[in-house]
């Protein structure tokens, strides 16, 4: 196929991350987990055990919240401007073998990470480095379908601070309460960059709306 | 004529024009796209995008409906299956007549 229809295809396929929405919601998604595993450590009895299984709902309404989100900014900001685009949903072994995939993988790095926590005479915080990595797993992931270099930075970020928070001195959900807060921060800074640099681009035409 | 000169005399004329096999192209890797997306990826103006699609749809290849986001008009083209098949025919021909010629 020739360069430029492969070229189309591409940006067609970013086009769902130009503006910077996806880090905007992930980013939100990692500042809810700071603030629940925060929580988690700072209570007792039936509370911290009603807040402890919990997690499951905060990740569900968390995801739906962020979808909102994003829907929402899309709606006002990108699609008046650069047109409005759906994509399609993975077909059923597609997407089978996609999340076997990511279970092994996740499963790899758990095993990793608790066999150097448990290593004698180390002292790790294995619940940060594990994130970090499998955080970072995800991002690689997009940065290669998307072949978007800002993922890949974003990765070894994940990495790199699950890496550090994993040699701290917190104990274990203080660790990684921080590392949610710290990557979810820089999603955040990492949306609002693309974003401005986006409106920059696009400006809104006259006789476009916003709504 | 050799078998690769055949392949390319036998391109679905309506998708070797560049910017229908651009439509096609993109359309082949979403759900569905808008006019207005659309035309800003092929850099045409609406009229020129109106007639291709239009071209495209009476082939069968995609299917375009208008419809509205809140008070807005929306056009939203989508690939048909029959669209689907003759991309990838029109790709591998392409791609086998690239893969037998000399530079």
């Amino acid at each position: 196929m020739p360069d430029d229809l492969k070229q189309s295809q591409l940006r067609t396929i970013q086009y769902f991350y130009v503006d910077g929405s996806f880090e905007f919601g992930f980013g939100l998604l990692c500042l809810i987990l700071a603030i629940f595993f925060y929580a988690e450590t700072s209570m007792h009895g039936w509370l911290a055990a009603l807040v402890d299984s919990s997690l499951v709902l905060v990740m569900i309404g968390g995801a739906w919240l962020i979808r909102l989100l994003i829907k929402l900014l899309k709606e006002r900001v990108t699609w008046p401007r650069t047109g409005y685009v759906t994509y399609n949903r993975q077909n059923g072994s597609k997407r089978g073998w996609g999340i076997t995939l990511g279970l092994v993988v996740g499963g790899l790095v758990a095993v990793t990470a608790t066999v150097l926590a448990s290593t004698p005479g180390i002292h790790l915080n294995s619940m940060p480095l594990l994130s970090g990595i499998l955080l970072g797993l995800v991002l690689v992931f997009l940065g290669w379908r998307t072949s978007t270099l800002r993922f890949y930075l974003l990765a070894l970020l994940s990495s790199l601070l699950g890496g550090v928070l994993a040699y701290s001195p917190a104990v274990d959900n203080v660790a990684l309460a921080g590392y949610y807060l710290f990557f979810g921060l820089v999603l955040i800074a990492t949306g609002t960059c693309v974003l401005r640099a986006y409106l920059r681009q696009n400006p809104l035409q006259r006789g476009e709306v916003t709504k | 004529m050799s078998s690769d000169l055949h392949s390319l005399a036998d391109v679905d004329r309506l998708i070797h024009e560049p910017s229908r096999s651009t439509i096609l192209a993109i359309l082949a890797v979403v759900e569905s796209a808008d006019f207005l997306y659309l035309q800003r990826e092929t850099g045409l103006t609406k009229g020129n995008l109106s007639v291709h699609l239009s071209k495209l749809e009476e082939a069968g290849y995609i299917k375009i409906e208008k419809t509205y986001r809140g008070k807005i008009p929306l056009t939203l083209c989508r690939i048909t299956g029959e669209g689907s098949k003759a991309f990838i025919t029109y790709r591998n021909q392409l791609k086998q007549f690239v893969e037998n010629t000399k530079e």
